[in-house]
């Protein structure tokens, strides 16, 4: 006879005070986690000895056989009608992911042979340009599509690596004194890369980049959100500037303009990490969302090819939309 | 041997059968495998405990879907549908936790 048997038997443990548990306040969770079993067995196991038959009915009877069926089938069912659910929205998901990325290799199949298309433009522009003895026009077609960012642009630069202050991603205000108004103020802000970048155009860089994102006139540094956008491309920290042009010439000017004091003190007073340095050999790639929106046919007197120039073909600094 | 049968059976007869569970039941079925679970593991124990009775097994089993599911109705309709999903889950829970503990001390004497 097992310890639960006998205490089905007698439920009343001997006390010092006899009618009161000393853990009787918690009856409930002493029923549930000690007298697990339906008591029922045992009055019912009792009513069958004190009637003359065996306690126990057995288990080979047609009701244990029906019950355990029901048993059975309520089990499968329940876990047939409760899988489904998760299935068809595991099944949603995979297809969005499969979408989002055949719809992102398509791009790059895209843009690869966009680029493709542009050096076999170029070719035939240059070859064109050759045939019709337009020296001066392949030279101003040079310096344009530098301006322009329409090609890709090698020389030595400085690199400019931004990123935002180190623990601005946990909205940790104990201490940190910048975390305490805004949570984000440690973050790059799309207005801190314009000025920069302006402030590098004023410095006398020849071509730019965020992120390998060549900047023209065109471009635009604005907010989506919590991204930053270059080109319409989200970018994600760090934020890395390239930029072409003399690089001694460009660190110090570029230090003494307003944008470097501006750097400065988002370094000072925000902690944002800005580290730059002067590289011999940048490559700096094509833009890619350049389009010819007006041809015109030069005198005759110059080459005799067209002149095909981007929209906008100068060098400022408007990189703010 | 005869319920391991029925039980083996029932999963098979589910399983191929597989008859679409109504939308009005299926809030229910959880707690309604729970209770049906514990039903099991129940009488099981009260087979090796030698008191076992097949009308107390089916009623239990009965009255337990039967109230976890009103249970689930009734805070269903009081907004508090969930909590008390959670509560009879944990009380069924111990349950058939100590029972299979029992079951476990039957059989391997440990």
């Amino acid at each position: 006879m097992t310890p639960d048997q006998r205490r089905h038997e007698a439920p009343a443990p001997p006390t010092s005070r006899p009618g009161r548990r000393p853990d009787e306040s918690m009856t409930l969770l002493t029923s549930i986690l000690e007298r697990p079993l339906d008591p029922g067995y045992a009055a019912a196991a009792d009513r069958r000895e004190a009637a003359g038959l065996p306690r126990s009915t057995g288990t080979r009877t047609m009701t244990v056989l029906v019950a355990t069926i029901v048993t059975g089938l309520l089990l499968s069912l329940g876990a047939l009608a409760l899988r489904r659910p998760s299935t068809s929205a595991q099944k949603a998901r995979a297809e969005l992911i499969s979408q989002v990325e055949s719809r992102r290799t398509a791009v790059d199949k895209q843009s690869a042979q966009l680029h493709t298309l542009q050096d076999q433009v170029d070719s035939l522009q240059s070859e064109a340009l050759a045939a019709g003895q337009g020296d001066q026009a392949q030279q101003r077609l040079a310096v344009l599509g530098l301006a322009a960012g329409a090609d890709v642009v090698r020389g030595q630069g400085i690199r400019l690596v931004i990123d935002d202050a180190p623990g601005s991603d946990s909205a940790s205000a104990d201490g940190n004194p910048r975390t305490q108004g805004k949570t984000d103020d440690g973050k790059v802000l799309s207005k801190d890369l314009q000025v920069i970048v302006n402030g590098l155009w004023q410095a006398g860089a020849e071509a730019i980049a965020v992120n390998g994102q060549r900047l023209t006139s065109q471009s635009a540094i604005r907010f989506a959100g919590e991204a930053i956008l270059v080109n319409f491309r989200p970018l994600t920290r760090p934020y890395t500037i390239t930029a072409i042009g003399g690089s001694n010439a460009l660190q110090t000017q570029f230090a003494a303009s307003d944008a470097g004091s501006y750097l400065r003190a988002l370094q000072d007073n925000y902690g944002i990490r800005a580290s730059m340095t002067s590289v011999k050999s940048l490559t700096l790639p094509a833009a890619a969302s350049l389009t010819v929106r007006s041809a015109t046919v030069p005198r005759p007197t110059g080459g005799p090819t067209t002149r095909s120039t981007p929209r906008s073909s100068t060098t400022t600094s408007e990189t703010s939309p | 041997m005869i319920p391991l049968l029925g039980l083996v059976g029932g999963v098979l007869v589910g399983l191929l059968w597989g008859p679409d569970v109504p939308l009005f039941l299926q809030p229910y079925l959880p707690i309604a495998v729970i209770a049906a679970l514990d039903a099991v593991f129940g009488a099981v124990r009260a087979v090796l405990d030698g008191i076992f009775n097949d009308k107390v097994f089916v009623i239990s089993f009965l009255a337990n879907v039967v109230v976890a599911a009103f249970i689930v109705f009734l805070g269903d309709q009081l907004g508090v549908g969930a909590q008390l999903s959670t509560g009879v889950v944990v009380v069924l829970g111990v349950r058939i936790f100590s029972n299979v503990a029992s079951i476990r001390r039957h059989l391997f004497g440990a």
